[in-house]
């Protein structure tokens, strides 16, 4: 793998960083060095998901680990990737949180149904993955607001 | 960079961000006056059936820093179950339908008949049914928003106001907070 420009890490405020690796081997980060320095952030949307035969979260903090979806062009399997972010206020004045949970993942057809598949990776390494989008979302809901 | 993002109060004669609840911020006050910081204008506490509301609290995720992201799935929560007594109830309200709290469709009719605590009571909430606020996401907004853009509200605004039944017997005559509880507001970036 393509090891990440220092620079385009630095810009980074999450864990992971994703790229995008297409079937001609070229790649598309999620941030990329300009001409001049400048760095330029890009949306999951400006990937090209036809072209894509991997998607990758590359770990920007000691203890975590990389994470793929290779994609089946021949089974349009598509990535699934957002993050979800959290802030738990206390409404007596007390503390508040934040959390980042990034959730990896894919879908595909199957029939006229659409399988997915989701992996909720938490800041502490801990993982958990389910074919269900309410129990993705209740996992995140539950078990974020308990983590350092 | 992804953006940066917190959430934020709205009040004002037109739609105003004018207080950050997160952090070192301004705490969550559920009064009725506009404004998030005002202790003299607690709801009062029913003596007989009925609940009480406060004025509408309008919520809404403020990008400060513009990114190349998109939030979606907008969300909001209780940590847990509130107070026997206590409700929290939200709406989805376009920032175009911004209404002043306490002014005209915004204003929160004290009802004499209804107890927070009832199974399927909620109120109306700048005209739209407020939803209860539970430990399940009430999802304000899914669609969202693009968030290049800076210092600017991004999706819906979640009207949401605190009611007060006589089944509350926490003492005191009045209140301005769901206490010893936790919100929790949450959106997807991608």
């Amino acid at each position: 793998m393509t090891p990440l420009n220092p620079a385009v890490a630095a810009a980074c405020p999450d864990a992971w960083l994703w790229r995008a690796v297409y079937a001609d081997g070229t790649t598309l980060d999620e941030y990329t060095e300009e001409p001049g320095g400048r760095i330029q952030d890009h949306g999951f949307a400006e990937v090209d998901l036809p072209r894509l035969s991997a998607f990758v979260l590359i770990p920007l903090r000691a203890g975590l680990a990389s994470q793929s979806v290779l994609l089946d062009p021949k089974r349009r399997m598509r990535p699934i990737f957002f993050r979800r972010r959290l802030s738990v206020q206390s409404m007596d004045g007390g503390e508040m949180m934040r959390h980042t949970v990034t959730v990896l993942g894919y879908q595909r057809p199957s029939g006229k149904r659409s399988i997915q598949h989701f992996m909720a990776l938490f800041e502490d390494g801990t993982t958990i993955a389910t074919d269900d989008r309410a129990t993705l979302d209740a996992a995140i809901l539950a078990l974020a607001p308990t983590l350092p | 960079m992804a953006a940066v993002s917190n959430v934020e109060y709205f009040n004002g004669a037109s739609l105003t961000a004018t207080n950050d609840i997160e952090g070192g911020g301004t705490k969550l006050k559920f009064n009725k006056s506009d404004d998030l910081t005002t202790t003299t204008t607690p709801v009062t506490v029913p003596t007989s059936a009925a609940t009480n509301y406060s004025f509408v609290k309008y919520l809404g995720v403020y990008v400060t820093t513009s990114a190349a992201t998109t939030l979606s799935n907008l969300s909001i929560a209780l940590g847990g179950a509130l107070t026997t007594g206590f409700g929290l109830f939200s709406s989805a309200i376009a920032s175009g339908s911004y209404v002043q709290a306490g002014t005209s469709t915004a204003a929160m009719t004290d009802n004499a008949t209804t107890d927070v605590t009832a199974s399927g009571t909620t109120p109306t909430i700048v005209g739209v049914s407020g939803t209860r606020l539970s430990t399940t996401p009430f999802v304000y907004d899914a669609t969202g928003g693009s968030a290049n853009v800076t210092n600017q509200l991004v999706g819906k605004l979640c009207a949401t106001v605190f009611g007060v039944s006589n089944a509350y017997t926490g003492g005191g005559g009045s209140v301005n907070t769901a206490a010893t509880n936790t919100l929790i507001v949450a959106y997807d970036e991608a």
